[in-house]
């Protein structure tokens, strides 16, 4: 609720610029992170329209987990742009390249097949169930 | 392995099939992208769906609509680390699916990480067919496919 005060009016607008709340939280502030340019990207995401049988429109659990992540990855780095892709069966696929490094996280439909995967140049994919943790480990590599 | 290495393969390593791109998101910035090999279970249920012609590919979706095609080579599919083979449809000639070896289906981004892997490795045995949207693009592409393959025994004379 706003203070209708002229001077807590400014206060309440600046606050919304200098703390880091989630664009994902139904309030709308924006993240003060350069992670602000990848939502617009994954919320398309869900506005995806299906057809030759594959489910393209990301589903709410998918949505969810990919704004959990992200927002994570968001307190600590600066993220280049990545690739956000429909799996095409209701989940979200975002990957990174860096220097020839390859990171990806995709999160399924259900919320239960979620993986980071990476590569060295050259190399082939590893991968693990995801976990914050290891997605911050991962970009921390993949930026570094 | 026996004397003839070639006598079980199910289709000759000079047989070139087809992937047809079933979704615009696979292609970015006209450059095709791995998950074009990524088994989907409604799309894919039997394994990673190759025809045998670009005109199948194109009929394959009831909606009529596909983004691109494919030409993928089969003996470089056979070669390939993922440790894939070539399945025939015994119910549609014109059909095959991907498989690994042991006959099991590949795995979905959803199930293993390999799958990216396995998307890659298949990118590496195909090719864009840049015209597949044209009138006889099927007798274009052999006609270019032959012109190579004589270019090719040319050159080892």
């Amino acid at each position: 609720m706003i203070d209708a005060t002229p001077t807590k009016v400014l206060l309440d607008v600046l606050g919304g610029y200098l703390t880091p709340p989630a664009i994902c939280r139904p309030l709308g502030r924006i993240a003060w992170t350069d992670t602000i340019g990848l939502f617009p990207a994954l919320r398309n995401l869900k506005t995806l329209n299906n057809e030759n049988g594959l489910t393209l429109r990301a589903s709410d659990d998918a949505y969810a987990n990919a704004c959990r992540y992200l927002e994570a990855a968001g307190e600590q780095f600066r993220l280049p742009m990545p690739e956000f892709t429909p799996d095409g069966e209701g989940g979200i696929d975002i990957e990174w390249e860096s220097q020839g490094r390859h990171l990806a996280i995709n999160f399924s439909a259900e919320g239960n097949g979620d993986f980071v995967s990476w590569r060295e140049p050259g190399g082939r994919y590893e991968g693990e169930p995801a976990t914050e943790g290891l997605f911050i480990e991962k970009l921390d590599w993949l930026l570094s | 392995m026996n004397g003839n290495p070639h006598a079980d393969l199910p289709y000759s390593c000079n047989t070139i099939l087809f992937r047809a791109i079933t979704s615009k998101y696979w292609i970015i910035e006209g450059e095709h992208k791995p998950k074009i090999f990524f088994r989907r279970e409604n799309s894919d249920p039997h394994g990673v769906s190759l025809f045998d012609s670009i005109e199948a590919c194109k009929t394959s979706m009831p909606s009529g609509v596909i983004y691109g095609v494919r030409s993928v080579h089969a003996g470089r599919l056979y070669d390939l680390p993922s440790g894939l083979w070539l399945f025939p449809d015994e119910n549609d000639p014109s059909h095959a699916n991907i498989r690994l070896r042991n006959g099991d289906v590949t795995p979905r981004l959803v199930d293993d990480p390999i799958c990216r892997n396995i998307g890659s490795d298949l990118m590496s045995a195909s090719r864009p067919v840049e015209y597949w949207n044209e009138p006889n693009a099927d007798a274009r592409f052999e006609q270019e496919l032959e012109a190579k393959r004589e270019a090719r025994r040319a050159a080892g004379q």
